[in-house]
């Protein structure tokens, strides 16, 4: 995983890079609530300068479909 | 002793409730306390629930239409101008003050200082969570979203999600 992405990840959601991976879901990790979301949302808003739409945000269901939505954005 | 005390203390809450029902055609629940007062003005379909307090004797409190307002909440008027607009959802346990005392003396009690007022202005379409504070002079934006237990002490832009003690914006609603 990208170390920009992994490092947004690990500061919204206070995690241990060492478990971030591509396979990470948000039903694995228990502070990814719904506020968290927006915060991780946000978050990768701004590290890569990018604006997700509100379908795009529901869709993210983990790291692989941030991946998906970074690189469908040139931003990977 | 000021003629809305009165009335707060010995108006029946029915009384109240059928007041506001034939004056505004909103619906105000005579578990409520609420001020019968000229201050206030309430839109058409707007729902106060059970153990809200409205105190708005000293200054003007207008709540728009269709608007639902939990159970317990506390909104306090000040002198200044309080708003809530229309299609508001105030979660239960909501506190709205728009008055602070004043504390510039330190040789007499704080609650003898008088008060000042600048007022809260929330716009249409606010979801303010449970247990939140909205502190006098703030003013939250159109389609806003406040998390429950947030204190909110400035300006909320629109369609802000905003968390904690101060508020802060987390997110834009797009």
């Amino acid at each position: 995983v990208n170390q920009r992405l992994t490092q947004v990840l690990c500061d919204v959601l206070d995690l241990d890079p060492a478990v971030v991976g591509p396979n990470l879901t948000r039903d694995e990790v228990d502070q990814w609530d719904s506020l968290n979301h927006l915060k991780v949302v946000t978050a990768v808003e701004e590290a890569f300068d990018l604006k997700l739409t509100m379908q795009e945000i529901e869709s993210v269901d983990g790291i692989a479909r941030l991946i998906d939505l970074l690189e469908a954005h040139d931003r990977l | 002793v000021t003629a809305a005390q009165v009335l707060r203390r010995f108006l029946p809450s029915v009384l109240v409730t059928l007041g506001y029902w034939l004056k505004f055609g909103c619906f105000v629940s005579p578990r409520a306390e609420v001020d019968f007062t000229p201050n206030v003005s309430i839109g058409r379909r707007t729902k106060i629930s059970s153990f809200c307090k409205i105190k708005a004797a000293v200054g003007p409190l207008t709540i728009g239409a269709d608007t639902s307002i939990g159970a317990g909440c506390f909104i306090g008027a000040g002198g200044a101008a309080t708003t809530i607009g229309d299609d508001c959802l105030i979660s239960p346990h909501v506190t709205i003050l728009a008055s602070n005392y004043r504390y510039e003396r330190l040789d007499v009690p704080i609650q003898e200082q008088g008060q000042t007022s600048r007022g809260v202005r929330i716009a249409d379409n606010v979801w303010i969570g449970a247990g939140a504070v909205v502190l006098d002079g703030s003013e939250i934006g159109q389609g806003a979203i406040i998390v429950p237990n947030s204190v909110v002490s400035s300006r909320v832009p629109a369609n802000a999600v905003a968390q904690g003690n101060p508020a802060k914006v987390v997110f834009t609603r797009r």
